[in-house]
């Protein structure tokens, strides 16, 4: 029975681990979790019909029920349910060692399984817990999105305590009743900084983590930045040129009505006009740093034959800093122009709504296929995937700073499939409320 | 659809003019079109729900004071206010409008008119067969919200009136659905527009009612509530 029990407790520490650590769906098909459950009890059976746990048996049943729970590569899972296998096997050592030095005072040498393990797993348990609720949770970067060179460190800082903590275990178990309740307080103290270290190093990967997710968003404003700097130096330097021209302008001008062409003086007024209608931004919402963005990218569009419309206008301006604002803009309408090209009908519509407590935005493009929106959505379709795809996350943290709304969504219009980005954000005075 | 135009200029009075009575004979809606060339003529009479407004009118009218003395009237009239590129850099926007509308681009007002329909679309009336068999007519606009009451329905007014009809609540919650209602929990059908304040869990009415949202109901209801106040919100 208590093979049984074990195996259960294993499981559900396995199952918590990569759903909520590595972020993994479990599979549709019910088949293949019954299969799961199946494989794990019957290792449970074999075991305490053998009355031996072999860890050819443990490795395999782990593996299979890890791999048929959840759906992603086989490969990836395989690798995932082994090193896992192995790292709770060290932590539930610690706890198991924990438990047998303070609760029954050391002196149980045999490796048997007993009651007191489960009280380990439980302990295990709250440890894994402890870790994902004040550094996964807490700051929103899972084990899946830590780099493996700090995955791999754990678990190698892991292994190492592990061998330690046999040989003061065994110095332990010799030496207790000479030192007394000193040799406790030390055992306790460094198995839990043996934890403790375990939990800075991912500490550490988490730090990094958003560090380099900060980096990522700096560099990507700046990027946004350098090229509507490029835009507007160009748009000077053709506004330059053009006054530059004026006194020619005005000089045929006076030409010409001096010679009563006045016709003839009409149309050059009008081409003129229409020159000098060029520099003046297209787009005017209402919000000058709006416009801004909205002119670059109208420009962007214009380039690659997008046709790109904006409808409404704002009374105030959008409650957003510079920063977050071109962050939010540039990236939708980054994705906005890149998907729209690939379009039949290539467009782009923008439409700004505001309400007495709130602004929407809302931004519609055209794509060459649906776009599916599932677990896969912040992948990209670009070839640079390590700094792709993170346009979309970046949007989000924004509009949740503003403590605004977002939906995403693939729409057919008419026949024509359209990706549209909706946003809503309190105004100023409502936010404060909030 | 009651339609204002106050456009100093007769030739632009006569383009926006051909282009709602085309948007009105394409989609059959019945027209009322009120034409005048000054804000004053036109607050004469100050009736229509849609009024579309020039900024710079002749003798120094300003299309903004016309729209802020309807509005301190009391006046309900959505307002699309007409401007030409220069007034739009000298102006701003003043006045959060329904609309703005470049005269370069009258075909904007197309997209106008479809976003103000939108924004009628409670103004309907349906017919209920109360407990006793006779029809009753409810002016979607007013009905707050619908719930089970035994094996009948509870239609209740946000003038406090309240009907009894049959029928199920499935069946009125899917019939009422494009109209801004939704279903929020086994037995209330919300009209969205009476929601004063919603989190997670519940929403307050105008009315000071609360209601629990239902768990499987809750995703669906953000989204939808979300779209309302995105389009349907005055």
């Amino acid at each position: 029975m208590i093979y049984i029990v074990d195996n259960i407790l294993n499981y559900l520490i396995y199952l918590f681990i990569i759903r909520f650590g590595f972020r993994l769906s479990p599979r549709k098909n019910k088949f293949f979790i019954g299969a799961s459950m199946a494989v794990m009890l019957s290792a449970g059976v074999y075991n305490a019909y053998s009355d031996t746990n072999s860890p050819i048996v443990y490795i395999v049943w782990s593996v299979l029920s890890i791999s048929l729970f959840f759906e992603d590569r086989l490969g990836h899972l395989a690798v995932l349910s082994a090193a896992l296998m192995y790292f709770t096997g060290i932590m539930d050592t610690f706890s198991v060692m924990l438990i047998q030095v303070v609760l029954v005072g050391g002196g149980i040498s045999d490796t048997d399984i007993t009651w007191w393990m489960e009280p380990a797993y439980l302990l295990s348990f709250l440890i894994y817990l402890l870790i994902y609720l004040y550094l996964l949770k807490k700051n929103e970067v899972y084990l899946c999105d830590i780099e493996l060179k700090y995955r791999i460190a754990v678990l190698v800082q892991g292994s190492i305590f592990q061998m330690f903590y046999n040989f003061v275990f065994i110095f332990f178990n010799e030496n207790h009743e000479r030192y007394g309740q000193d040799a406790y307080v030390v055992f306790f103290v460094s198995i839990v900084g043996a934890v403790y270290s375990v939990f800075l190093t991912l500490g550490f990967a988490v730090k990094n983590n958003l560090m380099e997710k900060q980096n990522r968003e700096l560099q990507s404003f700046m990027r946004m930045q350098k090229q509507q700097y490029d835009y507007q130096l160009q748009q000077s330097t053709a506004v330059r040129r053009f006054k530059h021209d004026l006194a020619n302008h005005i000089a045929v001008l006076r030409e010409l009505m001096n010679q009563k062409k006045t016709e003839a003086a009409g149309e050059y007024i009008d081409t003129i006009w229409k020159m000098q209608a060029e520099f003046d931004g297209k787009v005017h919402t209402g919000d000058s740093f709006l416009d801004v963005i909205l002119n670059y990218y109208r420009y962007l569009a214009t380039k690659e034959a997008i046709e790109f419309s904006v409808s409404g206008k704002l009374k105030e301006e959008v409650p957003l800093e510079m920063f977050d604002m071109t962050t939010l803009m540039g990236n939708i309408l980054q994705n906005a122009v890149e998907a729209a090209a690939k379009a039949s009908v290539p467009r782009i519509r923008i439409e700004l709504i505001e309400h007495k407590r709130e602004i929407f935005i809302v931004v519609t493009n055209s794509t060459a296929e649906k776009i599916k929106i599932g677990k896969d959505f912040f992948m990209t379709s670009k070839s640079d995937k390590v700094n792709h795809g993170f346009g979309l996350k970046n949007v989000i943290a924004v509009v949740e700073k503003y403590h605004g709304e977002y939906y995403m969504e693939s729409v057919t219009e008419n026949g024509e499939a359209l990706f549209q980005v909706s946003i809503g954000v309190p105004k100023a005075e409502n936010r404060k409320r909030l | 659809m009651k339609i204002g135009i106050v456009e100093d200029e007769p030739v632009w009075r006569e383009k926006i003019q051909a282009a709602v009575e085309k948007y009105c004979t394409e989609k059959d809606v019945s027209l009322q079109i009120y034409s005048c060339g000054s804000g004053e003529e036109f607050m004469k009479h100050a009736d229509a729900d849609l009024l579309f407004l020039d900024i710079e009118l002749a003798e120094g009218e300003d299309g903004f004071d016309i729209a802020e003395k309807l509005m301190e009237a009391g006046s309900g009239c959505k307002i699309c206010f007409l401007t030409s590129h220069t007034e739009l850099a000298r102006f701003g926007y003043r006045v959060n409008a329904f609309r703005y509308i470049d005269k370069k681009h009258l075909e904007e007002i197309g997209e106008a008119l479809d976003a103000f329909l939108k924004t009628r679309i409670q103004d309907r009336m349906i017919c209920c067969n109360d407990t006793a068999g006779i029809c009753r007519r409810i002016n979607l606009r007013g009905l707050v919200l619908v719930e089970t009451s035994g094996r009948n329905l509870r239609y209740l007014m946000a003038d406090g009136r309240e009907y009894f009809c049959v029928g199920k609540i499935t069946d009125t919650a899917q019939s009422l659905a494009r109209f801004g209602f939704f279903q929020i929990q086994r037995s209330y059908i919300i009209n969205l527009k009476y929601i004063e304040k919603a989190d997670s869990r519940e929403i307050t009415l105008c009315n000071g009612m609360k209601v629990t949202i239902g768990r499987t109901h809750s995703k669906e209801f953000k989204r939808e509530f979300f779209k309302w106040r995105m389009y349907f919100d005055g």
